[in-house]
């Protein structure tokens, strides 16, 4: 809450309440503190302006590096035969790809401050769900030829959302269906409606999640401690970004996991 | 030959654009800021300008809407490109730009938006 001080400028305060109860368990008073927390709000603003320079920063040396890469790429598709080019287009079309990974993750520090400020904006427009499903699921099938991706889906959905924070959330769920399944090359999606909501859910057979931990997986920066930890890299933020972008559609991310058996997350997005 | 304005104060972005269009077809030329922007078009005549916004001395914003402003530039088609995320909240009506590039770009989609601009009456 924000208070006029006596010079007219507007201060942030934190204003607590707590109960007092009698012996019955009533309420006998109120106890009631106001701090100011001014210094925080600027400091708080003061890391937004921070990461939204380092994002932009970080982006510009990242469109000259994709640049040439997918230059050099068109160069070698038009008159590039030789051993030489055979060998250099399969590492250019990774760096290119990890030029997309990277851009992703510089996405997400962003939208990882804006969360925590309260103000992630979405851009939310019409568009039919089960088309952007495919298209995610498409890309994935032609970037890891390797994997499986089975896909049931029920067409002709619209919704009405952030296409690329939905796309977001896909590719997050998807990425991590895969790399927490390291012994298996299946993934299975599907998509229905369900009364006022669709399901779009994502099942893998890899580690699995202990039940201790299913809740905490949502949490920012939470890592499943042990192994886990020590074999799979990640900062922790790609699933409390996704299930944060489900909750700002007033929808929510379930999840239903055993050990050793795999994990099903389903986003449940209000029509 | 259709023309294509590049401005940006980044050497790296200028190089691949221009080669880029270069290689698509168009004459291109370059500016590493707007200082005297009206000059250079009124010698060069551009179909199409792909301008960065923070150019240093200048917004590119300003200069878009400046040259839209004008009877003599208003026509000429101008795309917008940057890293920055506070530009995502801007709408064409604001900038009065005709597209907004956000970087980084995929090569293929800047080639489509200049040839579907340059030829867009």
């Amino acid at each position: 809450m924000r208070f006029k001080n006596t010079e007219g400028k507007y201060i942030w305060h934190l204003n607590v309440a707590s109960p007092v109860l009698d012996e019955r368990g009533k309420i006998a008073m109120w106890v009631g503190s106001t701090t100011n927390i001014q210094s925080l709000k600027e400091e708080e603003e003061r890391k937004g302006e921070f990461v939204s320079m380092l994002s932009h920063e970080l982006k510009t040396p990242v469109t000259s590096i994709k640049g040439h890469v997918q230059l050099a790429l068109r160069s070698l598709d038009r008159d590039g035969d030789s051993p030489l080019c055979a060998k250099l287009r399969p590492s250019l079309t990774r760096i290119d790809q990890l030029l997309v990974q990277l851009t992703g993750l510089i996405g997400d520090m962003l939208d990882l401050t804006r969360i925590e400020a309260g103000r992630l904006d979405l851009r939310k427009d019409s568009f039919m769900l089960d088309e952007l499903v495919s298209e995610v699921v498409e890309d994935f099938r032609l970037s890891h030829q390797q994997h499986y991706f089975h896909l049931s889906l029920e067409t002709g959905i619209q919704v009405i959302a952030d296409r690329n924070k939905i796309s977001q959330v896909l590719i997050n769920l998807i990425a991590n269906a895969i790399k927490y399944a390291p012994n298996s090359d299946v993934v299975d999606m599907a998509m229905a409606t369900m009364g006022t909501h669709v399901l779009i859910s994502v099942k893998d057979y890899g580690i699995g999640i202990e039940k201790n931990d299913q809740q905490k997986v949502f949490n920012r920066f939470y890592r499943v401690e042990g192994q886990s930890e020590l074999h799979y890299s990640g900062f922790g933020i790609g699933l409390f970004l996704a299930n944060s972008i489900i909750e700002y559609h007033g929808g929510s991310i379930s999840l239903e996991s055993v050990k050793g058996k795999g994990s099903t997350f389903t986003v449940h997005l209000p029509r | 030959m259709k023309k294509i304005l590049l401005v940006d104060d980044n050497r790296d972005n200028l190089e691949v654009l221009s080669a880029l269009f270069e290689d698509e077809g168009f004459a291109v030329k370059q500016l590493y800021n707007s200082i005297g922007i009206e000059g250079k078009i009124e010698e060069f005549c551009p179909d199409v300008i792909f301008m960065d916004v923070m150019l240093g001395a200048e917004n590119g914003t300003e200069v878009c809407v400046r040259l839209k402003e004008n009877p003599a530039t208003s026509k000429i088609k101008i795309v917008l490109m940057t890293a920055s995320n506070k530009f995502q909240t801007l709408t064409l009506e604001d900038t009065c730009a005709d597209y907004h590039l956000a970087k980084p770009f995929d090569i293929d989609d800047v080639a489509n938006i200049a040839h579907r601009l340059a030829y867009k009456h």
